[in-house]
């Protein structure tokens, strides 16, 4: 291989899946050196379409230590029989998020992934009330990136408030982009809410935070997706409120940072369930945006700026409780979901070609385990400035070994 | 099958001074070529003082392949499933440093087709591969001393799985 020019070594690796070139970068200094490279970065995420792996996250108390901690673990999907599907969590988290309880015992913190941006995942913590700082981490390079503090009051919640995380691929740099409003203002007086709206954009690599001119058109609230160089959330359904109860979406550029308006998608099937439209839900589906109703649940993703539909459940397999669609889980559009009902959690795989949902068992209760759909990218933020680091893996396995099922079981 | 006989042929050298004629219309894939024609450098034989004969012959085996044109549409179906038969069989190869040399041979004559052929193969082996593999394979001195080694694995440990 010494003799190939390095235009043509880029090229071979950037048709090489992540994960293997993530291993591979111990096969000799040369090669580690060229999949470390930026260059390759961006050419691969260009290139290889890949199947995302699916990490599985979950909180982590340890009174001894006085630490609080997100472990993540890689998961697979095994199958079982010729359509069942069962998902296992690999033993020992691959990963541990450690932060420091604060020394007051009655302070609560909690650590929240506030959606994910080119295989990176944004991490929040908040005291209880307000979130206090933001971070990201990148599970596949183990790289982990704080921003500074930030100067405005975040509410924990974000019922009408979000943060997102963008790449702006024309120069290459990621931004953190924050929606909120400076002062608590009632829904009912859109004026003073527009008054007090703000944008705040954070560059990854400089050290503050800066405030925009343009803002959005509305209050916005929940996950940010990030799909075609654009952040997408849905606007707040206190702030606007629509004939048919569902929710426009709002899209910003990251690389103009511009705002704009996205109708909703039309509904195609009558209400069926009795929830409000604050359980609508974006997704990330395969790098698009997906629409998830949640009183018919129809599931619609955005091409163009039009709302195309992927699929609807039927009446009959839709379980109680709360559903969150967490991501797709092949190439297909198979999607994973999180149902929550009677305080349990369970999730489901479901089959967009058959119309089947699967049971699939993952984890003990009361942890509040959850599942991202990791992109497997291999983008890096090493070396942004001293506020990237590399994190290690901590001896942790002892300690959550308690989330396994060892015997996963399935129904249909 | 390919183009008239009346085709121009096209004399090429490889480096251990084998000649190989070739008609001109199934050369004109190689950019390389294409543009010494057109700059009227190919009065004598081209010599390509890069590519083995071994390799020529097999680069010339892939291009003829790849000049027949089909006859219709139903024929074009055929064909170009054929092709796509033709070029999974054409990378395997026995000998890795083979792979290499088509590799280096394609970029060199600029035969993009065959350049995205071979690196996807190349790209292919490794992808199923374990580390000591892909060296072995490779041929590729670990440089690595075992404490740089093990910390460039605890970075990526989870890509071991």
């Amino acid at each position: 291989m010494d003799r190939i020019p390095s235009s043509i070594i880029f090229d071979i690796f950037s048709r090489v899946p992540a994960r293997c070139l993530a291993r591979s970068r111990c096969v000799s200094k040369i090669w580690c050196k060229y999949i470390d490279d930026r260059y390759l970065t961006i050419i691969h995420d260009k290139r290889v379409v890949e199947e995302p792996t699916p990490i599985l996250y979950h909180y982590h108390i340890s009174i001894k230590k006085r630490t609080l901690s997100l472990c993540f673990h890689v998961s697979e999907f095994k199958q079982v029989g010729t359509t069942h599907l069962v998902f296992e969590p690999k033993k020992g988290p691959f990963l541990e998020f450690l932060r420091k309880r604060p020394p007051c015992g009655s302070s609560i913190r909690r650590i929240e992934a506030q959606g994910s941006c080119n295989g990176l995942i944004c991490l929040s913590q908040d005291d209880g009330y307000v979130i206090t700082s933001l971070a990201v981490l990148h599970p596949l390079r183990k790289e982990y990136y704080e921003l500074p503090p930030f100067p405005l009051h975040f509410e924990k919640h974000m019922r009408r408030e979000s943060c997102g995380l963008g790449f702006d691929a024309f120069t290459n740099t990621w931004k953190m982009v924050c929606v909120l409003l400076k002062a608590y203002t009632p829904p009912d007086k859109p004026d003073m809410v527009m008054k007090n709206l703000c944008t705040m954009v954070h560059v990854f690599g400089t050290n503050s935070w800066r405030e925009i001119p343009q803002v959005s058109s509305y209050p916005v609230t929940g996950k940010a997706v990030f799909a075609n160089g654009c952040l997408h959330w849905l606007v707040s359904h206190i702030d606007m409120k629509t004939e048919d109860g569902g929710r426009e979406v709002i899209w910003f550029d990251v690389n103009k940072e511009e705002f704009g308006l996205i109708k909703r998608p039309k509904r195609m099937c009558d209400l069926w369930r009795n929830y409000s439209c604050y359980y609508d839900q974006l997704v990330d589906l395969n790098g698009e945006v997906g629409y998830v109703c949640s009183r018919t649940m129809e599931v619609w993703v955005l091409k163009q700026k039009e709302w195309v539909p992927h699929c609807w459940f039927e009446k009959y397999i839709i379980p109680d409780g709360y559903i969150e669609v967490l991501g797709c889980w092949n190439k297909d559009g198979d999607m994973l979901i999180k149902n929550l009902a009677d305080g349990r959690y369970a999730f489901f795989v479901y089959n967009r070609k058959s119309g089947v949902l699967h049971n699939t068992n993952v984890a003990g209760a009361g942890l509040c385990p959850d599942i991202f759909m990791y992109p497997n990218s291999l983008s890096s933020i090493r070396g942004i400035n001293t506020n990237s680091f590399s994190v290690r893996k901590t001896g942790v396995k002892k300690s959550c070994h308690n989330i396994y099922t060892t015997n996963p079981s399935h129904m249909s | 099958m390919s183009s008239s006989s009346s085709s121009k042929m096209i004399e090429l050298r490889s480096s251990d001074g084998e000649t190989f004629h070739v008609e001109e219309t199934v050369v004109l894939q190689s950019e390389t070529i294409k543009q010494m024609i057109d700059d009227d450098c190919a009065n004598a034989a081209i010599p390509l003082p890069n590519v083995t004969s071994m390799t020529l012959a097999k680069v010339i085996e892939y291009i003829k392949k790849h000049a027949e044109k089909p006859k219709d549409d139903d024929d074009k179906k055929v064909a170009e499933e054929d092709l796509k038969k033709f070029d999974a069989e054409f990378v395997k190869v026995d000998q890795e440093s083979m792979l290499f040399d088509l590799v280096r041979a394609a970029n060199y004559l600029n035969i993009k087709s065959l350049l995205d052929l071979t690196c996807q193969a190349v790209a292919d082996s490794i992808k199923d591969l374990s580390v000591e593999e892909v060296r072995k394979k490779f041929n590729i001195q670990n440089d690595f001393t075992p404490e740089e080694e093990a910390k460039v694995r605890k970075e990526n440990a989870w890509a071991f799985d």
